[in-house]
């Protein structure tokens, strides 16, 4: 029974915790309506910060052309607690670093790929 | 076969260990070979040992390559001249030879990290071949100059053959080479990073080498140099891509206070720079492909494959080196005007970010510093050279200005 419970558990926390890729999902969705609230989900605090803070970041994003696109995500690599997921959009790929954070993942940062 | 060469060079190393020639007292990179000589004097001959009042290896002494060819090169003088360049002339650069042996003894012996065994040990069996070549250089000149400033022998023998096997005798405890050009040699950092226990690695020869390929990171300018390698790492890479990475602020922007390089791969292993299907317009020759080698990380030779492709022309990644500057230099913006890719740590669309003026130098010196250990070594490309990519962003308008400061400081390097 108690087996039982433990696999119920995982395969709910496995079910409920976004994934990597989901929360690059998210981040398209942040691109497009930039809200502050939206920051701690997405960027991890390393990364709010490098970026100059909040209204830096809403800043940023607002000056973005709003063109509508068409994005694909997808998990590239993962090395222990981080995960590696590229945002492909036309020729545009870019690459995210997705670290763990209290078992969820966030954008720790952005990195080239090859 | 490999292997066997392999062991050899381990046998090779321990005989010199043990014969402990190096601190006789003898000046400089005689020391070594004064030993050697004293060894073999007895078997030398009797007449070339006193036609002889100076032999390269010491006052009176011959050394016997075989019963037709001695070494008598007779030649104090030229020595001594070469002494002075070797000593006296503003050096730059030394290698420490000894301390090298036993790196070389410690790591294929002791170590048990087979990644760690692997690859270094034949970083540095490569550093001896660079060894050797260097005195096959100089050992010319003696010869040289020996014409000039006898006294000579009756007979002149011919040098032995200078292989790594055959060279260890003549090998020096510290070399010392003159800079001749104006550059300034940067300091270049070695970082610790972790290697791949999984991905296989080739080592080139530097003759191979012949191109550099400029990358920004795509990161933070700050961002670590281990999280740069342990994305490589995840990708199935050995270890970083790049051979190196300089650290800078960005233009107008004096948030780190110098530049930094650091070597996070050795040149001689093939990076990962160029991209896995990108080759060059160049069809090596039989004996260049055969100065690449392939190895497994455990150290075990392996099929050198895929080096070129079905044309005959080969792969990038083994004639170039690749150096990357941390940071973001490509504008922000999911599809920014100019079509570059979207990056949240890029600039905002209308600003620039650039190479700071230093850098460019700071660059300019490292590729000299590079073209003077790797002769072939003439051109600068950028990563999108190679492939579709927005890489290495605004460093691209830069790339002019690093070939002009080369040229300035006194190498040779074109587009």
């Amino acid at each position: 029974m108690r087996f039982f419970f433990i696999v119920l558990l995982s395969l709910s926390n496995s079910l409920f915790a976004a994934s990597s890729t989901d929360v690059v999902n998210e981040y398209i969705g942040f691109i497009e309506n930039p809200k502050a609230e939206k920051i701690d989900e997405i960027f991890s605090e390393k990364f709010t910060k490098e970026l100059g803070g909040k209204d830096k970041i809403i800043e940023l994003y607002k000056s973005f052309d709003k063109k509508k696109r068409s994005y694909s995500v997808k998990k590239i690599s993962e090395l222990d607690d981080t995960d590696y997921v590229q945002i492909t959009s036309g020729k545009h790929k870019s690459t995210f670093i997705l670290k763990k954070d209290k078992g969820t993942y966030k954008i720790d940062g952005t990195i080239e790929s090859e | 076969m490999k292997i066997y060469v392999f062991l050899a060079l381990i046998f090779s190393v321990n005989t010199l260990l043990a014969a402990n020639c190096f601190d006789n007292g003898a000046p400089g990179w005689l020391k070594g070979s004064v030993c050697k000589a004293e060894r073999s004097f007895e078997t030398c001959p009797s007449k070339d040992a006193q036609s002889c009042d100076y032999t390269l290896f010491g006052p009176n002494l011959c050394v016997p390559n075989n019963e037709k060819s001695v070494i008598k090169a007779c030649a104090k003088k030229s020595l001594d001249k070469n002494f002075k360049r070797f000593h006296q002339m503003p050096s730059y650069h030394y290698l420490t030879f000894k301390s090298r042996i036993r790196e070389i003894e410690k790591l294929c012996t002791e170590d048990s990290d087979q990644v760690k065994r692997a690859s270094k040990c034949h970083e540095l069996l490569l550093s001896i071949r660079e060894l050797s070549d260097f005195f096959e250089d100089h050992l010319k000149i003696i010869e040289e100059d020996h014409d000039v400033f006898g006294p000579r022998c009756e007979t002149h023998g011919s040098f032995p053959p200078l292989s790594i096997f055959s060279f260890d005798q003549f090998l020096p405890k510290t070399i010392y080479i003159d800079n001749p050009y104006k550059f300034k040699v940067p300091k270049i950092i070695e970082p610790d990073l972790k290697t791949n226990k999984r991905s296989d690695f080739c080592i080139r020869n530097k003759e191979l080498i012949d191109t550099i390929v400029l990358h920004h990171t795509g990161t933070s300018n700050t961002e670590s140099l281990e999280r740069i390698n342990n994305y490589h790492i995840s990708l199935g890479w050995y270890k970083t891509g790049y051979h190196y990475i300089v650290r800078t602020s960005y233009e107008n922007d004096g948030t780190l206070n110098s530049d930094l390089f650091y070597q996070t791969r050795n040149p001689l292993i093939t990076g990962a720079q160029a991209g896995s299907y990108a080759y060059e317009e160049k069809k090596p020759t039989k004996s260049e492909l055969k100065k690449i080698s392939c190895y497994t990380t455990s150290g075990y030779p392996k099929e050198t494959k895929n080096i070129v492709n079905s044309q005959g022309f080969i792969k990038a990644n083994s004639t170039t080196i690749g150096i990357a500057v941390m940071g973001n230099f490509s504008p922000i913006g999911p599809l920014s005007p100019n079509g570059r890719r979207d990056n949240p740590t890029g600039f905002p669309n209308g600003d620039q970010r650039n190479l700071n003026n230093n850098t460019v130098t700071r660059i300019a010196e490292l590729m000299c510093h590079l073209q003077e250990k790797y002769p072939n070594l003439k051109k600068l490309k950028k990563h999108s050279d190679y492939k579709e990519s927005s890489c290495p962003g605004s460093i691209a308008d830069s790339m002019s200005e690093i070939i002009k400061k080369t040229k300035e400081i006194g190498c040779d390097f074109s587009l």
